[in-house]
């Protein structure tokens, strides 16, 4: 059973990031969903067992990259890797992402193939 | 750093708002140069708004009717949207930020860092956008009903057709003190 929380305040973006993962065959079976980084912690908190967490970066009342140092820091969902889609694109946004706990990095808009290439080590493919 | 041009950024906001279409939502797009709107009146349906602040600053936005934001919305989402609902707000809005998000890593080297603003999307019947000089020659551009902002640029409008349709991505930007 893959579980996968998709933090982002677009509803719309949610969406389409399940569209797309369904497209490219990559396997989730339930994906949870979260409007920013403090229903995203309340959502760890409650799910328990996450295969995969994809969070943005800007969103109100927490951000992405405070709901990762946030979850790393308290130790939470340890083994579960995380991985930033946001429009942020620079080098210094990628390597602070990577620096406070992020594991994979995917600039928005993408493509089929970045999207496969940024979640294939963490998701099965059919 | 490089001097920042109307003239370079056109071509960028072309650039970024094809990659976002072709990736995102996906449609066919073309675009047919740009155009200054200074002291005309705008009259759409549907604004979405994501303002930068930075060495640079100011606003992008889509212009567009409902027609064309709900036509884009169904595409993002792979589901036909008969109504301006909130889906399509969010939708615009999201659009609004990518295309500004790509924007802001593009032009990174001539125009600084940058960071941009959750969007504030507007839909309605007959929007409008008037620009009026006050003392200090600004223009001061207020987008009925009730947002406002300053830029002592014009709007510069970046047409796209798409399906029969169009809408424009605008921007007003200011070099800051």
């Amino acid at each position: 059973m893959t579980k996968v929380l998709l933090v982002d305040d677009s509803a719309v973006m949610r969406k389409i990031i399940q569209r797309n993962i369904k497209e490219t065959g990559l396997i989730v079976d339930e994906f949870v969903e979260a409007g920013d980084g403090n229903q995203a912690l309340d959502k760890v908190n409650a799910v328990g067992d996450l295969d995969l967490i994809l969070v943005d970066w800007n969103m109100p009342n927490m951000s992405g990259i405070e709901f990762v140092k946030t979850l790393r820091s308290l130790n939470l969902a340890k083994r579960t890797p995380v991985v930033m889609v946001t429009t942020e694109g620079s080098a210094a946004k990628v390597s602070e992402a990577k620096n406070s706990g992020a594991d994979g990095y995917l600039t928005k808009p993408f493509t089929a193939d970045q999207l496969r290439d940024a979640l294939g080590n963490y998701l099965s493919i059919q | 750093m490089a001097t920042a041009t109307f003239d370079n950024i056109v071509e960028d906001i072309i650039s970024c708002t094809n990659e976002v279409f072709a990736t995102m939502i996906p449609m066919e797009i073309t675009s047919d140069g740009s155009f200054h709107q200074k002291e005309d009146m705008i009259s759409t349906d549907v604004i979405s708004l994501v303002s930068f602040t930075g060495e640079h600053s100011g606003i992008i936005a889509f212009f567009g009717s409902k027609k064309m934001a709900m036509k884009i919305t169904s595409n993002m989402l792979g589901i036909e949207v008969s109504s301006v609902d909130q889906d399509v707000k969010d939708a615009m809005g999201e659009l609004t930020n990518m295309i500004g998000g790509t924007l802001k890593n593009k032009v990174f080297e001539s125009f600084g860092a940058m960071h941009l603003s959750v969007p504030i999307v507007i839909a309605g019947v007959d929007l409008s956008i008037s620009s009026a000089s006050n003392k200090n020659d600004k223009h001061n551009v207020s987008i009925s009903p009730g947002v406002t902002c300053n830029s002592q640029n014009s709007w510069m409008m970046t047409p796209f057709s798409c399906e029969g349709d169009t809408f424009n991505m605008g921007l007003v930007v200011k070099k800051n003190d």
